[in-house]
């Protein structure tokens, strides 16, 4: 982290409250802390009895817990969420126009502005999807682009999930569980609502449907019940009223999909499938999963049905290609990135390799294909030995890895046990795609609960907050807000 | 609705049913052990015969005692027929279906899950046994009252209700077929049955005041099974459950196949008489009618919830 | 030359299955060197014909009744073209892409050092010298089929070319992983074939091979099992990165225990055929 302190949400880089957390701060400041206490003790409670929860494998078919849940607000202005929005919308455009070319004309292939071999010699670049046109040319219907803040003006981009990403269920928990608990700020805050995701998610999948189809059949695939996320995907399938289905309740027959119902087959047109490409279907990826649907390719590339996302779209959210996103922004669009990439070393590069190799205790360094924070070097963190068993892992294979500098995240109050203390934080909006592309304002903070700590992960033990983005559009009622601020 | 989610609400609701049922069998047995006559059956053996878990329970004991039967019916995590299994179950087909239930539902059953999850022998010697299983049957009670309080009357609905239909018909035949043995045992000529033992099994299937109601009068064992197996307006009896099926076949879809199987059934205990019955042997009838529940849940289940 | 080929696939059941999907590459592929007359394929309840990513043609059949017994028949006639065993690019399928490898064409240091054998080099990843791509070919085509003998029973559709190298033996498909594994590991993009070949002296009917794809050339077919390149005694099915892309018949069945498998395949060459008519 160096030793200069990171940019505070709250406080910026000085003492004084920022504009955004202006009406925030006075009703903490005037707030007694054990109130604040007996509040986060009540969202325990609520998640808990809810069972909002994740599971970790154990025994009784996994173990449930909860993710800790921040009742400090993360808050952006208006302005701030403009530019954000603007910055991930044009950037999942960039994403879809990309998949969309590498699996058909590949222009940028032949341009070179993306090396051709990193696309093709990747794992998830899928030849399946070679000449598949898909409706209205999207592949990541929804997208989780993780960002990061390290001063007042300075976004970076951390990185891309165009494949299934998760955490929304949080986002519109946590905005629940906020209203419960703290109804008077709602009332004296202009926050713009996000309890629309679920509508917004429902049109982008049915505005994909196959041609021909007038009233679509959505289904949320799930591998199950034991998996991590299946809260979430129960909950979306209740928000959006569709069905929750397993591999085991569909099948194909004639090239087109069926989900078996009390009543008999039924079509199915659009599946939200929350299964990773491997275990689609096991007579065209991993041939031992069960958790797929047998022929669902074939259909699938006959055009009867339409799985969101697309199949192969890990070869634009893979951390190699990550670097290139300037590129392929200004390729597609012809426009400048309004959100910058974390400078990223790419390891494949001798140069890059030879520079990481020296400042590996500086540095942060990924695997290109890993996720949730596992297979990952915090070079600042780590030890010795962790540092010099990595280096060999790079030797070994240096085209597996990037490294990026350790960003000095922004942090934002918490509450912990000793109070309200600062802990670092990154943002996941989540982006829809259909025929158009849109994002609900905010998304999910992610906060690491341990004092330092830069990982932000469920999985190592990462919490989430509410995020607010303050509606700038005058509102009558809000007379009594302004009043307190000048205070 | 998708078969599975209609197999998964169907068992939720079995599950909570058999978890009240282990309950009031535990409630006879508790109360039964505690008369002075002493029978040619061991007490504990009955819950333990009834549920089919007598040969799994000798494998993990020698001998046979009021705390480990009660232990291994209420507690045990092996055991398939424990209350915690049942609740375990219960809630684990809540959680797959948990979209398609109202929150209260959800949270009723949640709850009832979190708070037995880890009970231990000596947490619930200390809270009292009886007080327990009088818990367990209450929290039934909610599940119930959530489910027909708060869930719309849709496909979903009617197959939790068919789930609890289907084990409280096949439960009330065990139980009976369980203790009619043992009520019987003591009567040398026409006395009438051993007093207490009918009264503690009246009182465990909640039918003791509705005796006195119904018939007003001493306690016959005609008249016990007329009022546990045919009385149409004793919600634990036969009759009752069977009618019940019939009336959720028919809410689901009134075109079924099944519908005629029901119809058979219920028309069978419609025209029987006890007196009949007992002559040829209530047992006999008894078997027959578990068999004939049990290949009725299996074409329920064929015809709306197979999924492969 | 003009071939026609019959090609019955039958799958008996211990006990019934509640229901099966397949996936067919029985069809020929559109390919220069090849055009088909007449095909057909019949089997178990419905039969729906698409294109997969490679360009090969599937079938995916579905059967949603009980049923002990899968017979899936393949009856049609081709007329091939001999191509000196080369194929231009016109399938859009990018050579780049054949550089992957799968599981079952990971070359080990065995495998790398028979890749260097061939181009003669002791390098380390071996090299080749500039040209001589086509006669290191000829060569690995060589050596794949000196160093693994025919012999079938050895090696199951999940062997290895590292595995395959190490025994042997093998059947064609091993000898075709093998040679892809090599070409690969010598820079040269390499795909896996499935298809018949016609030949009155072999009982090979269903058969694998392996292309190579040279920069200036195309696509340059060895069949080291044969020692030959393609000819147009061949037909192509379908391509691949290794066989698990381009088999005939891959299946998933729910119920019926194990299964006796009976394949058999006749390919006549019909008289009156005129070579180079398209």
């Amino acid at each position: 982290m160096g030793s200069k302190r990171a940019f505070d949400e709250m406080h910026g880089s000085g003492k004084s409250i920022r504009e955004p957390y202006s009406s925030y701060g006075a009703w903490l400041h005037s707030l007694d802390i054990s109130e604040l206490g007996r509040r986060h003790k009540a969202a325990d409670v609520i998640f808990r009895r809810m069972g909002i929860t994740f599971n970790v494998y154990g025994d009784e078919g996994g173990v449930e817990r909860l993710i800790p849940f921040d009742v400090v607000p993360r808050i952006l202005s208006a302005s701030e969420w403009r530019t954000l929005e603007r910055g991930v919308i044009q950037r999942v455009d960039a994403l879809n126009a990309f998949l969309n070319d590498v699996y058909n004309d590949q222009d940028i292939l032949k341009a070179g502005v993306v090396p051709a071999d990193m696309v093709l010699t990747n794992a998830a670049f899928r030849p399946q999807m070679l000449g598949l046109r898909v409706p209205q040319d999207v592949y990541a219907h929804v997208s989780g682009i993780d960002i990061v803040r390290v001063d007042e003006d300075t976004f970076y981009v951390l990185e891309d999930n165009a494949r299934t990403p998760s955490g929304v269920s949080y986002m519109l928990e946590n905005r629940q569980t906020m209203m419960r608990l703290f109804p008077e700020l709602f009332a004296s805050n202009a926050i713009a609502p996000v309890e629309h995701y679920p509508e917004l998610l429902l049109e982008t999948l049915r505005s994909v449907a196959p041609r021909g189809v007038d009233d679509p059949c959505v289904v949320l695939l799930t591998p199950g019940q034991y998996n991590s996320a299946f809260f979430e995907h129960a909950f979306l399938a209740q928000q959006m009223g569709i069905e929750l289905v397993e591999g085991q309740d569909l099948f194909v027959d004639g090239g087109k999909v069926y989900m078996r119902t009390t009543r008999g087959p039924r079509p199915v047109h659009v599946i939200y499938r929350r299964i990773d490409d491997d275990f689609l279907d096991p007579l065209a990826f991993h041939p031992d999963s069960m958790l797929g649907v047998p022929g669902l390719l074939a259909a699938y590339r006959l055009g009867n049905v339409t799985i969101c996302n697309a199949i192969g779209g890990g070869v634009a959210d893979d951390k190699a290609i990550y670097a290139y996103m300037p590129d392929i922004i200004r390729f597609y669009l012809g426009q400048e990135p309004i959100l910058n990439n974390v400078p990223t070393w790419n390891l494949r590069r001798p140069d890059d390799c030879a520079y990481v190799l020296e400042h590996l205790p500086e540095l942060v360094v990924k695997e290109v294909h890993g996720s949730g924070g596992y297979g990952m070097l915090v070079g600042p963190a780590a030890t010795k030995a962790e540092i010099e068993a990595f280096r060999e892992r790079i030797i070994a294979e240096p085209a597996r890895f990037i490294a990026q500098p350790t960003l000095s995240l922004s942090t934002c109050p918490t509450y912990v046990d000793q109070g309200i203390a600062p802990r670092h934080v990154d943002l996941r909006p989540f982006v829809l795609s259909g025929r158009e592309t849109r994002v609900v304002p905010g998304g999910l903070t992610r906060v690491a609960m341990r004092e330092g700590s830069l990982v932000v992960n469920s999985s190592q033990g990462g919490g989430t907050k509410d995020t607010w983005v303050l509606d700038d559009t005058p509102r009558s009622a809000q007379g009594g807000r302004h009043a307190r601020t000048r205070r | 609705m998708l078969a599975r989610a209609a197999d998964t609400l169907f068992w939720m609701a079995r599950y909570v049913e058999r978890a009240e049922q282990t309950a009031r069998v535990l409630e006879v047995s508790l109360r039964s052990a505690m008369l002075p006559h002493s029978q040619t059956v061991n007490e504990w053996e009955i819950p333990l015969a009834m549920t089919g878990t007598l040969a799994d329970y000798y494998r993990c004991y020698e001998d046979l005692s009021d705390g480990r039967v009660l232990s291994f019916m209420i507690l045990d995590r092996q055991n398939v027929a424990s209350i915690r299994t049942s609740l375990y179950s219960a809630r684990e087909n809540a959680r797959a279906a948990r979209h398609l239930l109202t929150s209260e539902l959800w949270e009723s059953l949640n709850q009832s899950w979190l708070t037995i999850a880890d009970l231990t022998w000596p947490d619930l010697t200390k809270k009292g046994v009886s007080e327990h299983l009088e818990w367990v049957r209450f929290r039934s009670h909610l599940f119930r009252g959530a489910l027909q309080g708060s869930m719309l009357r849709s496909e979903g609905f009617h197959f939790a209700r068919l789930g609890i239909a289907m084990e409280r018909a096949d439960n009330t035949a065990r139980l009976l077929r369980s203790r009619w043995d043992s009520l019987t045992a003591d009567q040398n000529s026409r006395l009438g049955p051993d007093y207490y033992r009918a009264t503690v099994l009246l009182e465990a299937l909640s039918a003791f005041k509705a005796y006195r109601e119904v018939y007003s009068a001493r306690l016959e064992l005609h008249k016990i099974a007329d009022l546990l197996l045919l009385r149409p307006d004793m919600p634990r009896s036969l009759a009752y459950s069977v009618r019940e099926i019939e009336n959720t076949v028919t809410d689901l879809d009134p075109g079924s196949a099944v519908l005629r199987e029901v119809r058979a059934l219920r028309h069978r205990l419609d025209t029987v008489q006890v007196a009949d019955l007992t002559r040829v042997g209530l047992t006999w009838f008894l078997d027959d009618m578990t068999t004939q529940l049990s290949a009725l849940s299996t074409s329920l289940q064929r015809q709306f919830m197979l999924v492969q | 030359m003009r071939l026609h080929i019959r090609h019955e696939t039958r799958y008996r059941l211990d006990h019934p299955a509640r229901r099966s999907v397949q996936y067919l590459r029985l069809t020929p592929r559109l390919d220069r060197c090849q055009q088909v007359l007449r095909w057909t394929i019949t089997g178990p309840e419905t039969i729906a014909p698409w294109t997969d990513g490679f360009g090969n043609r599937v079938h995916v059949a579905s059967e949603g009744e009980a049923h002990d017994e899968l017979l899936f028949t393949v009856d049609g006639e081709i007329e091939t073209m001999d191509t000196c065993g080369i194929l231009p690019l016109d399938d859009g399928l990018p050579p780049m892409m054949f550089l992957r490898d799968t599981p079952r064409t990971r070359a080990d240091d065995a495998v790398i050092a028979l890749a260097g054998e061939a181009a003669g080099s002791a390098e380390k990843p071996p090299v080749i010298a500039p040209g001589d791509e086509v006669p290191t070919l000829h060569r690995l085509m060589g050596l794949v089929a000196d160093r693994v003998t025919y012999r079938a029973g050895h090696t199951d559709v999940g062997t290895t070319a590292a595995e395959v190298l190490q025994h042997g033996f093998g059947v064609c498909q091993d000898h075709a992983h093998l040679f892809i594994a090599c070409s690969r590991a010598l820079g040269i993009p390499a795909r896996y074939v499935s298809g018949y070949l016609w030949s009155d002296h072999t009982e090979m009917a269903s058969h694998a091979w392996a292309e190579s794809w040279v920069k200036g050339l195309g696509w340059v077919s060895f069949d080291p099992a044969n020692r030959q390149s393609a000819t147009d005694a061949y037909v192509r099915l379908a391509v691949g990165f290794d066989y698990a892309d381009a088999c005939p018949v891959t299946g998933v069945r729910a119920g019926g225990g194990d299964e006796a498998l009976d394949v058999s395949v006749t390919i006549a060459p019909l008289s009156g055929t005129q070579s180079g008519q398209q």
